[in-house]
């Protein structure tokens, strides 16, 4: 068991190597790029080749992405194309550092990552709980066809049906988020919550039903034990295992999932940031985000997978080889 | 005889799972066929030019315009009927390159196996490690926001799961009998692949296909409703709710049909797709495919 623990994180770490070479090997493919983006309208050929030799540029390739990678471990990735961009005394072209403007903007969407959570898992374990236990009847089919529209919809048209609904008909909450206050958090959470809950619910309604109609519980029924006792002791423990599964899963969809919705509501997340700097072409940008989503993707995959070899017995016998 | 993969071995592959499709199942594929043909049909019944200004932005339902305006004072109506039909297309061809690429690659690293089939593993893992629409944006920063790149990117993201679904699919139909044959009689290998084994794969890739395409309009709404895909004054449903959104609230029915047409598009191929999966003797309840997720 351990050793697939390590096999499997080793293996994660690899694939985020891989990643990151993938990401840099993209952006960079054009190094004309920076040194051109920079310069903008003033760029002449003589003048971008020598901004080029000036920001190590013209160095080969595996060189520069060593040293990116190394600043890159370190939260260093360099200095923004587009922001804060001038030349210093020295004649050095600098621009905001990218640990500076990425820093805020995680804190923001991990902000709104926690709430998303801790509205979801409590609300999962409610309808997952409940309609496993009540599987195959009318309430439990109509929340299911519910769900089901729930989780088709993309992201930005449930969004703005939520605007429309809270903003317009209702008229109770402000359509643009600027994460300052609770109030203002409320929409972008629904919208992620309601994309999920129907992944999360599921997940945990079969592992409840799966439990509910197992010999043990049977058993305790038989025995004449009150039903809230029987759920308690014998069915919730058994569904946790698939809660966290989904949970876990959950979180990688989140790495990728606040772009449309952190545009939608104007929320300063890392998001929002990636679409800011593509429009940009603020290169070192583009890599430190991809990078950050790349990276809680991939952990967040892992542990999922971790969870679910933890969760089965038979599984984890046939790694032990 | 020589055997070959005969007519009655590949209506067996496709009889099986031959039970009917609930209500459930059609009333979702006739929502999703709907809006695909008010997509492609649309501009013939466009009132107003798309492009053209027409009055105040914003302003609401009257006589001329039954939605009113959009943010710069363009019929409503107009710019919905001409929405759908850039990115339909668009979705079309990403599609179509992504099974392409994704086939012949899934195929040939079954039929090859080897050091091809391993490289062809990794390549996909690290791929896939990445949430699609991530993979996409990160193509766009890196080659710009033209069409052509959306169309790419679109492309390749799509080939990863279809290149697995032929992988698996080869595998199987590789070990038939009427492959093994084939390679003694002397056929070269594009024949046995070509003639052999494509047509018993043909089943799961094409219903794969159409999660595929639904997928890849939404991608390509989402594209351009974050600026990065079609560009203004393109009328296209993402594009749409995007620049009147500052708007929604005090007009709500210039975003009203592009959300509709899109939601229902979606609703319909998730319906379709939950009742086709609900035929197989394999429906893992806790599967839940998100199908149209890119």
């Amino acid at each position: 068991m351990l050793r697939y623990v390590l096999l499997r994180t080793v293996g994660g770490l690899v694939t985020l190597l891989l990643i990151s070479v993938l990401v840099f090997a993209s952006t960079e493919v054009l190094p004309g790029n920076a040194a051109s983006s920079i310069l903008g309208r003033e760029g002449t050929p003589e003048k971008v080749k020598l901004l080029k030799e000036r920001l190590g540029l013209d160095r080969p390739a595996p060189v520069r992405y060593a040293d990116w990678l190394e600043g890159a471990v370190r939260f260093d990735f360099g200095e923004s194309l587009v922001q804060g961009t001038g030349l210093s005394g020295s004649g050095a072209v600098t621009g905001t550092p990218i640990s500076e403007i990425v820093a805020p903007r995680l804190a923001k969407t991990a902000v709104l990552a926690a709430v998303t959570l801790a509205v979801l898992i409590p609300l999962s374990l409610l309808i997952g709980v409940a309609t496993g236990l009540t599987r195959g009847s009318i309430g439990d089919g109509v929340t299911q066809v519910g769900l089901l529209v729930l989780i088709s919809l993309p992201e930005f048209v449930l969004g703005a049906i939520l605007v429309l609904l809270f903003g317009l008909v209702w008229a109770v909450l402000p359509a643009v988020s600027l994460g300052g206050s609770a109030t203002e958090l409320v929409l972008p959470v629904a919208t992620i919550v309601g994309v999920c809950i129907a992944f999360t619910s599921r997940f945990i309604r079969s592992g409840v039903s799966e439990v509910a109609s197992s010999d043990h519980v049977a058993m305790a029924r038989m025995k004449g034990l009150p039903e809230s006792r029987v759920i308690r002791k014998h069915i919730l423990p058994n569904a946790l295992g698939p809660a966290l599964q989904s949970f876990a899963l959950v979180t990688a969809y989140l790495a990728g999932g606040v772009v449309v919705v952190e545009y939608l509501f104007s929320y300063p997340g890392i998001g929002q940031g990636l679409v800011a700097a593509i429009s940009g072409r603020d290169v070192p940008a583009i890599q430190a985000y991809t990078l950050l989503i790349a990276v809680v993707y991939v952990t967040a995959n892992l542990v999922a997978d971790l969870i679910t070899i933890a969760l089965n017995p038979r599984l984890r016998a046939s790694y032990a080889h | 005889m020589i055997p070959t993969s005969t007519d009655s071995q590949r209506r067996r592959h496709r009889a099986r799972g031959r039970r009917r499709l609930s209500i459930g199942a059609w009333i979702g594929f006739a929502l999703a066929v709907t809006v695909i043909a008010v997509a492609m049909l649309g501009p013939f019944f466009a009132p107003h030019d798309p492009a053209e200004f027409a009055g105040a932005p914003f302003a609401p339902p009257g006589p001329d315009h039954p939605l009113g305006l959009d943010y710069i004072g363009r019929d409503a109506l107009s710019r919905f009927l001409w929405g759908g039909r850039t990115a339909i297309v668009l979705a079309l061809l990403g599609t179509l390159l992504g099974v392409t690429v994704g086939v012949t690659a899934g195929t040939l690293a079954a039929y090859l196996r080897g050091p091809v089939e391993g490289a062809f593993n990794r390549t996909t893992e690290v791929l896939l490690s990445l949430p699609g629409l991530i993979l996409i944006l990160l193509f766009l920063g890196a080659f710009g926001t033209s069409l052509t790149v959306v169309v790419l990117a679109i492309g390749l993201v799509n080939s990863l799961p279809v290149s697995r679904i032929a992988r698996g699919t080869a595998l199987g139909v590789r070990e038939q009998p009427y492959v093994e044959i084939a390679t003694a009689r002397g056929e070269r290998r594009w024949y046995v692949v070509l003639r052999e084994m494509l047509p018993n794969m043909a089943g799961p890739i094409a219903v794969d296909a159409g999660l595929r395409f639904t997928g890849s309009v939404i991608a390509v709404a989402s594209v351009s409703f974050l600026g990065l895909g079609l560009q203004p004054p393109a009328a296209d449903w993402g594009l749409i709710i995007s620049e009147n959104r500052s708007g929604m609230v005090l007009q709500p029915w210039v975003v009203l049909l592009p959300i509709f047409a899109l939601g229902t598009l979606t609703v319909g191929v998730n319906l379709f797709m939950d009742g086709v999966r609900r035929r197989s003797p394999t429906y893992e309840k806790t599967d839940l495919v998100e199908a149209t997720r890119v």
